[in-house]
Parts: structure tokens; C-alpha cells; sequence
């Protein structure tokens, strides 16, 4: 099975070869049966590595110790779910994730432009042909996943005990689809360059494959936050680690796209700009990859290093230089439409909401190469950490925050006074008496009650301006509320989906404020009996234990939780201590609650009977997670089909 | 294993090659034409422009005035859209005409040219409002903004 695996790796390359040079040479000689061959290859080669993908998933499932990936990855005691999983776990095996997502993104691409498209198809074909074919290539010359043992072992070594989690499944997943499915609109952008195209036309075929790819990288980004908040035991859900960077950039660079394809469309502006945005956001996607992959930055995903890095580099540059070209030579043709007429537009807040968008990405960026650049420089690595990113971005998230609630309440090219006193009259008072509100409660850092403040603005005006098309629609066609309410939403996806989208990261943003300006935390080392008080809870340690199991020791303690004299309930968090890994593994316990969580972190046991923890209480985390939830469901909402009538 | 592998092979060279070995069937319609769709995706947009902007302003996020002539900017560009899509739409009839010529003298049957479905005549409509002539399909009127029922406030 594995050389059969490693053979459809090898056709596929040769045919994703011949699917990125036969659609340029077909459209050169005006050959259309050759443009429909290149077609048929990139089928072929999405085919060729679905038998791939499928020879491995048999390889874990059958647990074929020969196989090097298999060893190294699984062992006869984990459970089948996981060892699947392991398929995304080390770098041969994410390879082949992401040429078979890649070759699943280019069939369904395939199919929906049989018959449409014709004129940028063979160009869209040879993009992602060339992509899929890179990574083809990776796995066929430097990291084969169906490699066989020099000497086969009757056991694996096993998962890493981290990745043994849900996250596992919530995680990776969507986050390694999300890198390869921008690899569609940027193929589709390079097509336009190349045939000079540049009207609404592509544009509307890669709208939902944007938000496709965007919404895959935020649930990963955001369950990989989660997974880190459970698992990795430091207490937080964002680390800047690189990798969570690396996920972070394309994501920012691709939301600031997805808002600014809105003003080409509707006033023809920014064209360049959004040539601009979809190159960097597929370069940093793979540079997402080569950073999730290579071991150039030191991280917590660091599971395994390798030698791709240059490879990765050495596209990344070709990608770069030949799409950054193409626009240079394209430029004369992308003028805009129309000039930016007023400042006070919601043109501009567009425009503000870029540009703050990309300078987030850049500092990010900027934070994350600076060890490779001091390296290079100076000689010694100096990391930023935490603080840099909180400082330089939190601002500019708040900006982000503001334009958002902005946004809506402007019209387009131009607000008049009126217009900016009636819409704005609500949503500031709400937000200002929110502040207000809440510094009378005793909320009185100043960025989170300006955080408060301005999360309460945006609400009020999302709410108003729905609200109010909500009453113009009634006026129009006499309905009922709920009835108005969904046609209106359902008679522009793109636009309410987006709102829903916009209250999920108002409240993910309202997890983020209280969390990060209000947490508690203590460390106590306690005698069993002995209690710690942290914010409202008491906490008493009734005792520790061990045991073994199969494939680990398991170091638990029992503490029980009161506030005000009422019994709340047990926590157990504990230590694993597994057979095939040096490290020992903290498995936090969780309380949470809407308001806060509790979390405890056992540190383990003291040679006189004392054991220490590590308590901490995190407000409103909980709404994080929520968030998501909104997120899904709005982005669900933006990405369903149009229905194609005007007469709504 | 081997044979399988070679299996793949076969099929992937078949699949490639099928596409330059098949008789080239043309004739099943005329090939998609790259710049209707350009013209359809431009359509579009400018639509949803329109639609969007009727909301902002029953929303009241866009004045009267800003609105006005927004709609007009979009509607002319509409307008000459739909233009270039009719005088596409009549070179493809004098070429099809021409076709026909040609195959008449070569002394082929001659087919039908085809017949484009004539716009239905335009319906006299006014504003009940201030009486100023609209178009049958305007939601709104042209000269005071009065809303225009479905049926028509035909005079």
C-alpha cells in the first residue's frame, strides 16, 4: 500500500506538471484541446493524491509499524480516532493535508467553472497546478510519507500526549484547508492580471471562496486557541507564538481583502490595492505553511524539524516576484473608477479599516521574523514576546473596533451633517452611557472602560442600522417583524451575514477585554485540608493521588471549590507523566461560568506531603468561545448561495 | 502493487489524453462567449449596487440628494451596459445574416436567422405623484422619489 501511495505521488506530479504548462502552451498555440487536456490533468492529479491521502489513512488505520510515518506518529494503544489523526501530526504527513485539500479545493473549482470563466480558466488551472505540484514534489523528493523502516518495529512511538485532545480535530484541520483554499482567489487574481480582465468578473467567482477559506482559518485559529487555553496550562488562549502567527497574518491580510473586494465592486476604487492584498494574503498563507513546517522559529507546534525551508522560500519568492510583476504591467489598466469624494464616507471607513488591518498583520510580521532578522543582523536571536504584540496591537484592534461600528452608520460617498447626527445620535449616547455605566461599577482602567465603551457603540449601531431596514422593509411591503427580519437578511446574505459576523467579534472582543485587564492569579503550595482564596472562591485541598494506566502516570489532586460558604462543586486538575515522552503534561481543571473561569494548574506533589498549584480566575473567557459559535453561523449565513432574483 | 501502480499510471495518461483524441464537438452550441460573462458579472454588480443603495437610503444612511445622484451614476452605467450588451446582441444578428447570405449563394439551405425576442414595448407609466413620465421597471420616480406601486400607477 505505501509504494502504491508513493506511485499515485509520482503520476500526480507528472501530472500536475503537465496540467500547469499544458493550459499556457494551449492558450499560446490556440490549441483548446489542450487547454481541455490541462483541465483533465489537474483532475488527474487531484485524483492521483486522493488515492495518496487514502493509502496513508489505510497505512495508520491497519498500523503498518514499517511505514517510518506510521512508527513515528502512532502506537497500538491509541485509540483509532487518533491514530487517524496522526495523519496531519508530523511534516510528510501535513504535506500530503494540504495536496489533497488543495486537490479537493481545485475539483469543486473545477466544477463550478465547466461551462463559466473560459477566458481565465487555463490560467486559474495552471495556478493551482503549479501549487498542488509544489507540494507534490516536497513529498516525492524530501519528505516522503510512505518512507519504510531500515529496520521495522513491531511498536510506534506514539502521539505526542499534547496533540491527544479534541483540538486535535478542531485544530489542524480547518487551519491547514484555510492556507491551501486561498490558493483559489489568488489563482483567479493572477488569471485577471494575466488576461488583463479586471472587471467585476473574478471578483464574483472567488467572493465565497474567500470567505470560504477566510472562515476555515479563523475556526482554526480560534479552536487552536482554545486547545492551548485547555491543554498547554499557562492560562491564556494567544501566546504569539509564531505559528499562531503565521496563522494570524494571512487571516488579517484576507479580511482586509474580503472588505475591500465590497468597495470594488460597489464604486470601482481600490483595485490595485486588492491585487495587492490577495498576494500577500496567499504568500503569507504560505509562508503559514513553511513556518508551521520548517522549525526556523521555536514553538510550541514545534514537533518536528526539517529541511523545507528553502524550498518554501525559494516559491514564495518566485510566487511573489512573478505576481507583483504581472500587477506592475497590469497597472495602466487598473485605474479606479472613481476618485474617493469625500473623507467622511464610508469609502474611507473602508479605507481605515485596511489599512489598520495590514498594520496589525505587519506588526505581527515584523515581531515574528525579528529573531530570523537579528539573527541575520547581529548574530544572536532576540524573540519579542507577549508584551510587544499586546502593546502595538491592542490599539489598533480598538481602532479596528471603532471603524466597525463606524462603518455602517455612513453612507456611501458621502455623509451630511444631518446623516452623521441622526445615525450617530443612539449608538454614541449608548456607548458613552455604557462607559459611564461601567466606571461607576468600578471598571476604571481606562482602555478597557474605552474598550466597553466603544464594544457597546458598535453593538448599538449594528442593531440600529438592522433595526431600522428592518422598519423600511415593513414600510415597503406590509409584513411582520420576524417575517421582515429574515427576508431582509435573506435578500442580502453577504451584508447581514457580515453583520453577524461583526457582533460575534464584538463579543469575542468583550472575552478578550476582561480577560486580559481583569485576571487573578496565585500560586500556593497547601497541606491536604489547607484552603487558598482567589477573587470570590475559596479553595480547599482535599488530597493527591497516582496511578498508572496503560500508557501513562497520572499524578491527580482533588480541591473543593466554595464562594460565600456555599459548596460550588470538585476540581481534579492533574499531571500525566507518559511512557514515551519526557515531559510531564498538566491537564488543567476548568470551572467556567459566563463571568469567569476558574482554573487550576497542578504542579505536583513535595517530598513533605505539600503540593503546589497555580490558581487562576479569567473573566469572561467563555464569551471568547461564543463568539465563535455567532461566527460560524454569520459567516454560514454570508456564504450560502444567492439566489439569483432581483425582485426582492 | 505493481500492477496497480501501472493501473494508475494508464488511466491518469488516458484521462489526459482523451481530451486531444475526441472529435472536437463544436457543433453541440456555440462556445461560451468570454465577454457575455464579463458583461452579466458588471450587470450584476451594478444591480446589487442599486439594490443596495435603495436600501441605505430607506435606512436613511444616505441623504436624498447623495442618493439621487448616486442612482443616476449607477443607472447610466447601467444603461450602457445593457447598450453594449444590444449592439453585441445585433452584430451577432448581421453576421448571422451574413452567414446566411453566404450560404445561400453556395447553395446551401438557408436556415432561419435567429430571432432575438424584441423587448416588450415600453408600458406608459407616471408618477402618481407628480405625473412625470417612468420607466416600467423604476421602483422609485425619476424626478420626485415618490415610491412606484408594482402594477404600475398607470395613467
Amino acid at each position: 500500500m505505501a509504494d502504491l501511495g508513493y506511485a499515485a505521488l509520482v503520476i500526480a506530479l507528472a501530472a500536475a506538471a503537465f496540467a500547469t504548462v499544458a493550459p499556457l502552451v494551449g492558450l499560446r498555440w490556440r490549441l483548446p484541446a489542450l487547454i481541455d487536456s490541462g483541465r483533465s490533468a489537474l483532475w488527474a492529479a487531484a485524483s492521483l493524491v486522493s488515492v495518496a491521502g487514502l493509502s496513508l489513512l489505510y497505512l495508520l488505520a491497519t498500523r503498518d509499524f514499517k511505514t517510518q510515518y506510521v512508527y513515528q506518529y502512532t502506537s497500538s494503544d491509541m485509540s483509532m480516532l487518533y491514530t487517524l489523526a496522526a495523519f496531519w501530526a508530523g511534516n510528510a504527513g501535513s504535506l500530503l493535508f494540504w495536496a489533497w485539500t488543495l486537490g479537493l479545493c481545485a475539483v469543486v473549482m473545477l466544477i463550478q467553472n465547466r461551462n463559466k470563466n473560459q477566458a481565465l480558466m487555463p490560467y486559474v488551472t495552471a495556478i493551482v497546478a503549479v501549487t498542488m505540484g509544489f507540494f507534490v514534489g516536497m513529498m516525492v523528493f524530501v519528505s516522503n510519507p510512505f518512507d519504510q523502516m531500515v529496520f521495522p518495529q513491531a511498536e510506534g512511538e506514539g502521539l505526542n500526549p499534547l496533540l491527544e485532545n479534541m483540538g486535535m480535530f478542531l485544530h489542524p484541520p480547518p487551519q491547514l484547508l484555510g492556507y491551501m483554499a486561498f490558493t483559489i482567489p489568488f489563482a483567479f487574481a493572477v488569471a485577471a492580471l494575466a488576461t488583463g480582465r479586471l472587471g467585476d468578473e473574478w471578483i464574483q467567482s472567488i467572493r465565497r471562496w474567500t470567505i470560504f477559506a477566510w472562515l476555515t482559518l479563523g475556526v482554526g485559529i480560534l479552536a487552536g486557541a482554545q486547545w492551548a487555553y485547555v491543554e498547554l496550562g499557562w492560562g491564556g488562549y494567544m501566546g504569539w507564538d509564531p505559528v499562531e502567527n503565521a496563522a494570524l497574518m494571512p487571516w488579517l491580510v484576507g479580511t482586509a481583502f474580503l472588505h475591500s473586494i465590497m468597495v470594488q465592486r460597489r464604486r470601482g476604487m481600490l483595485k490595485v490595492w486588492n491585487m495587492m492584498l490577495i498576494i500577500f494574503t496567499f504568500n503569507l498563507s504560505i509562508l503559514g505553511t513553511l513556518l508551521t513546517r520548517s522549525g526556523i522559529l521555536s514553538s510550541v507546534h514545534s514537533f518536528s524539524q526539517s529541511g523545507l525551508g528553502p524550498l518554501f522560500v525559494a516559491f514564495i519568492a518566485v510566487a511573489m516576484t512573478g505576481s507583483l510583476a504581472l500587477l506592475y504591467y497590469r497597472m495602466p489598466k487598473l485605474r479606479a473608477e472613481h476618485e474617493l469624494d469625500y473623507w467622511v464616507s464610508r469609502e474611507s471607513t473602508f479605507l481605515v479599516n485596511n489599512l489598520v488591518l495590514v498594520g496589525i498583520a505587519f506588526a505581527v510580521f515584523w515581531g515574528t521574523m525579528f529573531p530570523i532578522i537579528t539573527e541575520a543582523v547581529r548574530g544572536v536571536k532576540i524573540t519579542v514576546g507577549p508584551p510587544f504584540y499586546n502593546q502595538v496591537t491592542g490599539p489598533l484592534f480598538l481602532i479596528l473596533l471603532l471603524v466597525m461600528g463606524i462603518c455602517p452608520l455612513i453612507g456611501w460617498r458621502h455623509a451630511s451633517k444631518d446623516n452623521l447626527v441622526r445615525n450617530f445620535l443612539y449608538p454614541v449616547a449608548f456607548g458613552v452611557a455604557a462607559g459611564i455605566i461601567l466606571f461607576l461599577l468600578g471598571v476604571r482602567k481606562p482602555a478597557a472602560t474605552i474598550s466597553f465603551a466603544v464594544l457597546a457603540f458598535v453593538t448599538a449601531g449594528i442593531l440600529r442600522d438592522w433595526s431600522r431596514a428592518v422598519r423600511a422593509r415593513r414600510q415597503m411591503r406590509a409584513e411582520g417583524w420576524l417575517r421582515a427580519f429574515l427576508r431582509l437578511t435573506g435578500s442580502n446574505r453577504p451584508r447581514y451575514g457580515g453583520y453577524i459576523v461583526h457582533l460575534s467579534v464584538v463579543v469575542m472582543a468583550l472575552g478578550i477585554t476582561g480577560s486580559m485587564f481583569y485576571p487573578l492569579e496565585t500560586t500556593a503550595t497547601l497541606n491536604p485540608g489547607e484552603t487558598v482564596s482567589i477573587g470570590r472562591y475559596v479553595l480547599k485541598f482535599e488530597g493527591a493521588s497516582e496511578y498508572q494506566t496503560q500508557s501513562k502516570q497520572v499524578l491527580a489532586s482533588t480541591l473543593t471549590v466554595y464562594t460565600g460558604g456555599d459548596y460550588l462543586g470538585t476540581v481534579t486538575p492533574e499531571r500525566y507523566i507518559h511512557r514515551n515522552h519526557d515531559n510531564p503534561v498538566t491537564e488543567v481543571a476548568i470551572r467556567s461560568t459566563l463571568k469567569e473561569d476558574l482554573y487550576v494548574i497542578y504542579g505536583g506533589k513535595n517530598p513533605d506531603g505539600t503540593a503546589t498549584f497555580k490558581f487562576k480566575v479569567n473573566p469572561m473567557v467563555m464569551w471568547i468561545w461564543i463568539g465563535w459559535g455567532v461566527m460560524l453561523l454569520g459567516s454560514a449565513v454570508a456564504f450560502w448561495p444567492e439566489m439569483k432574483r432581483w425582485t426582492a | 502493487m505493481v500492477w496497480l501502480a501501472l493501473l494508475l499510471a494508464l488511466g491518469t495518461v488516458l484521462a489526459i489524453a482523451y481530451p486531444l483524441v475526441r472529435p472536437r464537438l463544436r457543433a453541440a452550441g456555440p462556445a461560451p462567449d468570454p465577454e457575455a460573462s464579463e458583461l452579466a458579472a458588471a450587470k450584476e454588480s451594478t444591480y446589487a449596487a442599486i439594490k443596495e443603495l435603495e436600501f441605505d437610503y430607506r435606512a436613511g444612511s444616505l441623504s436624498q440628494e447623495d442618493y439621487r445622484d448616486l442612482e443616476s451614476r449607477y443607472k447610466r452605467k447601467a444603461a450602457a451596459l445593457l447598450q453594449v450588451e444590444d449592439a453585441r446582441h445585433s452584430e451577432a444578428d448581421r453576421r448571422a445574416q451574413i452567414e446566411a447570405e453566404i450560404r445561400r449563394l453556395r447553395g446551401v439551405p438557408a436556415q432561419p436567422p435567429k430571432q432575438r425576442q424584441a423587448a416588450p414595448p415600453a408600458t406608459g407609466r407616471f408618477c402618481t405623484q407628480c405625473g412625470s413620465p417612468s420607466d416600467p421597471t423604476d421602483r422609485f420616480c425619476a424626478n420626485c422619489g415618490h415610491p412606484l406601486s408594482k402594477a404600475g400607477s398607470k395613467a
